[in-house]
């Protein structure tokens, strides 16, 4: 069966792409736009990997990603970070909330199949 | 005719005396209580005249007649018994004749007292002006002095009027100025309490006097006043203050009106009084005519400080939001391009890498933007680590022979093999090397040729090469050099330096169809610097251009002596007299005492034990900071250390009085030694440089 990856990005367009390139590579993709939908999704549909941006409406990344770690149902989940270069500094704050990678924008996204296949194979 | 008192018991002789005196105004006396009573209250007399015969206690009374007059200089003339032995009353006397009277004797004797008085008089008054001038001098000595040591409007005026009190002793003073037609102050200084109608009648007087002056939604109730009384008493001033001598006098500034000033006098003011307000006055407009131009000048560049933050911030947030669509674009390219769409015909091909060429472009430009205005704040991210250049050399090639290719460019790399791994920031110095070659690839024509080479060099080869540099900042004995050769149309001489100022594309032949940030190379030498390496360009005109980067090979210890070196040389230049050193550990978390230093920075002592080094900085005055971070250190506790320093320098009261602190983040290499040798070093290092 298909692993299964959950995009979470308030930006249609980076979801887009991201999703084609995973659905090339034979996963099966999730989406949603802020973070409030992605941590609901995410305890719906029990993803394998979530890839997540950090400035969203709502919610923001962070949050989700430290909701998601705290709980032990849920911790095991990868998360890709997504952030801004002049986020750099958040990185530390964010590895805390629990985030297992960090790729900032803007990524190739090459480099970010290649991530997700690091973990998912 | 002088003005004559006679006293005598003896009416007959009054008689007698009074027609001798026939040319004098003479008032007579006969009882010595009306005499001496008169004495207290004359003040205009020339010349008492007593006769002492027939007096009981002739003595006790010339002594009392000596004391009790008010006029000075009085001439007191006695009229004495030739025959008398005892003549001590004599020395109250300022003269005397005999019985009987020879009138000429007598009236020779009045006149030359007289003139005696008169000149005494003259010499006194003389002395007294002189003394008052002298007084006067030193008050407008000393108000100069202390008008040249402020810039600040209202301690200027506050500092003429103290001048004028000093000098003129008036009742009351008010000055009223105007700074803007919004901000209007009148401060009056009065001896007395001021009745609160004396009040709002002089803010009349003020304003009625200059009423073309002030807007005509200007009220009284809008002009500020400040109130200073001398004696807090139940005396008040009141309007009659109006029937008092005034001087008054405009403040002008630039030939602009600034404000006035007027001073009440009870008594008369005397001309030279009235020349010397004027004097005071005009002596304080020329520090306000400065601090004027200071406060115009200060203004003007809080607008400019202003104006280039908002500019910076500007540029940042365009840039960002500039590169999100931009890499929506060119991950789009990305998919195009990639295996999904196997049937993509070529045309449709050669159409979406040039979009992709131009995203990236449009990419590099938003870079080169972020990181110049970075670059000149000094603020440039740096990540030192050790590391080769020459695979930053294939990673250059790689990344750019694409474009090369284009333009049929051969595009070749000679990397020398004795290269040794040195202290860099690798994407940094990747990012000059790209720059170096976009450059070229811009400025070569269809055909040409690019090569990358590294090599070794010595101090001694390059400090002959054509270039101007500062030989001072020749610290190695080896560099390693990469050069970038092209064979485009050469730069001319007088243009060499101007190719890495900001903004500067060299005009000429085909240069000006060529696109870019005109960023790139000013970033690359911002960047060689922080290496403390070169930067320089060698070239002949239809031949091609050599750029040259050299970067010194240091060893570890030698490295972080430079970037001390210059951190504290750039905050003594900056006269930023505290130096706040934030010596970054790098992956020297294993080691036990910045463990230690983490965990205990919640313990007040030991953290100000590790800031407060007293015994260095009572030595020189000038203050270190240390703190230790390593880099995979939560940033949240790196600002908390930030903080607690900055905190406590605050404390100090230069820093309080506006000084500015420099902040400086060193990173200490990985073979450091212990923080005791780390702190000793910069301590060493702060002293050298500080001594010259």
């Amino acid at each position: 069966m298909a692993k299964k990856v959950l995009i979470v990005d308030d930006e249609e367009d980076i979801v887009e792409t991201l999703k084609f390139i995973l659905e090339t590579a034979n996963y099966e993709c999730h989406c949603a736009y802020d973070g409030e939908q992605g941590l609901n999704k995410a305890k719906e549909i029990m993803p394998d990997l979530i890839i997540l941006d950090v400035m969203m409406p709502i919610m923001n990344g962070y949050k989700v990603s430290r909701l998601l770690k705290f709980d032990t149902r849920y911790k095991d989940i990868p998360i890709l970070m997504l952030t801004a270069r002049s986020q750099e500094k958040d990185k530390e704050l964010g590895e805390e909330t629990g985030a297992n990678e960090y790729i900032t924008k803007p990524f190739d996204i090459n480099f970010v199949l290649e991530r997700v296949k690091s973990y998912l194979g | 005719m002088s003005k004559v008192i006679l006293f005598s018991k003896n009416n007959k002789k009054l008689d007698k005396i009074t027609e001798m005196l026939k040319h004098h105004s003479v008032s007579v006396f006969t009882d010595e209580e009306t005499f001496f009573d008169y004495l207290k209250k004359d003040i205009t007399s020339d010349i008492i005249l007593v006769d002492t015969i027939n007096l009981n206690d002739t003595v006790n009374i010339c002594r009392t007649i000596k004391f009790s007059t008010q006029v000075k200089n009085l001439s007191i003339i006695f009229i004495v018994d030739k025959n008398k032995n005892n003549k001590d009353f004599l020395k109250y006397a300022s003269a005397y004749v005999c019985e009987p009277i020879n009138e000429d004797i007598l009236n020779a004797t009045i006149n030359s007292s007289v003139l005696t008085k008169n000149s005494l008089d003259e010499l006194a008054e003389n002395n007294a002006e002189l003394s008052t001038s002298l007084y006067r001098l030193d008050v407008l000595n000393k108000t100069v002095t202390s008008l040249a040591g402020s810039l600040d409007k209202s301690e200027l005026i506050e500092i003429m009027t103290d001048g004028i009190e000093k000098s003129l002793s008036y009742q009351l003073c008010y000055s009223l100025v105007f700074n803007d037609p919004t901000d209007i102050t009148l401060s009056i200084q009065s001896v007395h309490p001021i009745s609160a109608r004396l009040e709002e009648a002089i803010k009349f007087r003020a304003m009625l006097s200059y009423k073309d002056l002030f807007n005509i939604h200007t009220t009284k109730e809008e002009i500020k006043v400040i109130k200073k009384i001398k004696r807090k008493n139940d005396f008040e001033y009141d309007l009659n203050v109006f029937n008092f001598d005034t001087a008054l006098a405009p403040i002008n500034v630039k030939n602009k009106f600034f404000g006035i000033i007027e001073v009440f006098k009870e008594k008369e003011f005397k001309s030279e009084d009235i020349r010397w307000f004027q004097t005071l006055v005009k002596q304080a407009t020329f520090p306000l005519q400065s601090a004027v131009l200071y406060e115009e000048i200060k203004e003007q560049n809080n607008k400019l400080e202003e104006m280039e933050k908002k500019k910076e911030e500007f540029f940042s947030i365009v840039s960002h939001e500039l590169r999100t669509p931009l890499t929506a674009i060119q991950n789009a390219v990305k998919i195009l391009l990639g295996n999904a769409f196997p049937n993509m015909p070529d045309r449709a091909n050669l159409f979406i890498k040039m979009i992709e060429r131009n995203s990236i472009r449009i990419l590099s430009i938003i870079q080169d933007w972020l990181d110049s205005t970075q670059a000149e704040k000094g603020k440039l991210s740096y990540n030192f680590t050790i590391a080769n250049i020459n695979p930053l050399a294939d990673s250059v090639k790689q990344n750019l022979s694409n474009l090369a290719d284009e333009k049929n460019i051969e595009f070749t790399t000679e990397k020398a093999d004795n290269i040794p791994s040195i202290y860099i920031d690798t994407q940094r110095i990747e990012q000059v090397i790209t720059n170096l070659v976009s450059n070229a690839l811009k400025y070569t024509p269809n055909g040409g040729k690019i090569t990358i080479l590294t090599q070794m060099m010595g101090a001694e080869i390059l400090k002959e090469r054509p270039f101007s540099m500062n030989l001072d900042r020749v610290i190695a004995d080896e560099y390693i050099v990469v050069k970038v050769s092209d064979t485009g149309p050469g730069i001319a001489k007088e243009d060499i330096v101007r190719v890495f100022e900001k903004f500067e594309q060299v005009k000429g032949t085909l240069s000006r169809s060529v696109g870019g940030s005109g960023l790139g190379l000013y970033i690359a030498k911002q960047i060689a610097e922080v290496h403390n390496g070169f930067l320089w360009l060698e070239s002949i005109i239809n031949k091609g251009s050599d750029f040259y980067l050299a970067i010194p090979v240091l060893t570890a210890d030698e490295r972080f002596e430079m970037q001390l070196k210059h951190d504290i040389s750039n905050a003594n230049n900056d006269k930023k007299s505290f130096g706040i050193i934030t010596l970054c550990e790098k992956n020297h978390s294993e080691k036990t005492y910045l463990k230690e230093f983490i965990n205990k920075l919640n313990n007040e002592n030991i953290f100000k034990r590790t800031v407060d080094s007293k015994s260095f900085y009572t030595e020189t005055k000038e203050r270190l900071y240390y703190s230790f971070y390593d880099t995979n250190m939560n940033i949240q506790i790196f600002n908390f250390v930030v903080q607690r320093i900055i905190d406590y320098a605050k404390k100090d009261e230069e820093i309080k009085n506006g000084k500015k602190l420099y902040l400086s983040q060193v990173y200490y290499p990985d073979d450091a030694g212990d923080a005791e040798e780390i702190i000793k070093k910069s301590k060493k290092l702060l002293k050298e440089v500080i001594n010259g």
